[in-house]
């Protein structure tokens, strides 16, 4: 599935996002639902930092995989996985586990291969007209 | 006023004092860090390291 139709629908299941933006660990973005680019950009660069900050808790640790920064007009969550990262912001106080579920389903399926085009079946030749009992009555 | 009037009048103050309280409760904020090994850490604003990461994902609410 293409990133951008993943957000698409990631947009249309979930009442609780605002925007999304799906881009790699170094902030490129790949997709946006941001009417323009540098606010995408801006919320990309938003979801490195937070995961580089996280990352200092535990410096020689485990990996960040997920942040979720609760604030009082909304929510900012980055979700990772390998290269590939999810980030979103959210209206107040949000249901965090659906939101959770919400973006790690749109980030699997952004990096689902699209499925090839079903070859299409040819439709069978159409047979000549037979000619009706009332035309050649007719002629 | 009888006693059981100052008993229904203390206790409506009472429930609407409450009530006037907890919509006046701010929602708290905090992070959470989630790591691959499944652990996780969630920190309550006010302490440095919550305050450091809300402070990069505020404008991004903002926004």
């Amino acid at each position: 599935m293409e990133p951008a139709e993943a957000l698409a629908d990631l947009l249309e299941i979930s009442s609780h996002v605002v925007a999304a933006v799906l881009c790699d660990a170094n902030g490129a973005v790949a997709a946006s639902t941001h009417a323009d680019d540098a606010a995408g950009v801006a919320l990309a660069r938003t979801a490195v930092d937070l995961l580089a900050a996280a990352a200092t808790l535990r410096s020689s640790g485990p990996t960040v995989t997920k942040v979720e920064a609760s604030l009082v007009d909304g929510s900012v969550v980055v979700v990772r996985d390998g290269e590939r990262v999810i980030a979103a912001t959210t209206v107040a106080d949000p249901p965090s586990a659906l939101v959770l579920y919400d973006l790690r389903t749109a980030l699997a399926r952004s990096a689902e291969e699209p499925k090839p085009a079903k070859p299409r079946r040819r439709s069978p030749r159409k047979k000549p007209a037979e000619q009706t009992e009332d035309a050649d009555v007719a002629s | 006023m009888s006693r059981r009037s100052v008993i229904a009048v203390g206790a409506a103050l009472a429930g609407v004092t409450a009530i006037v309280l907890r919509r006046r409760r701010k929602p708290h904020e905090r992070v959470t860090v989630g790591f691959d090994d499944s652990s996780s850490v969630t920190l309550e604003a006010g302490s440095a390291d919550a305050d450091r990461l809300l402070a990069v994902a505020r404008p991004a609410v903002q926004r």
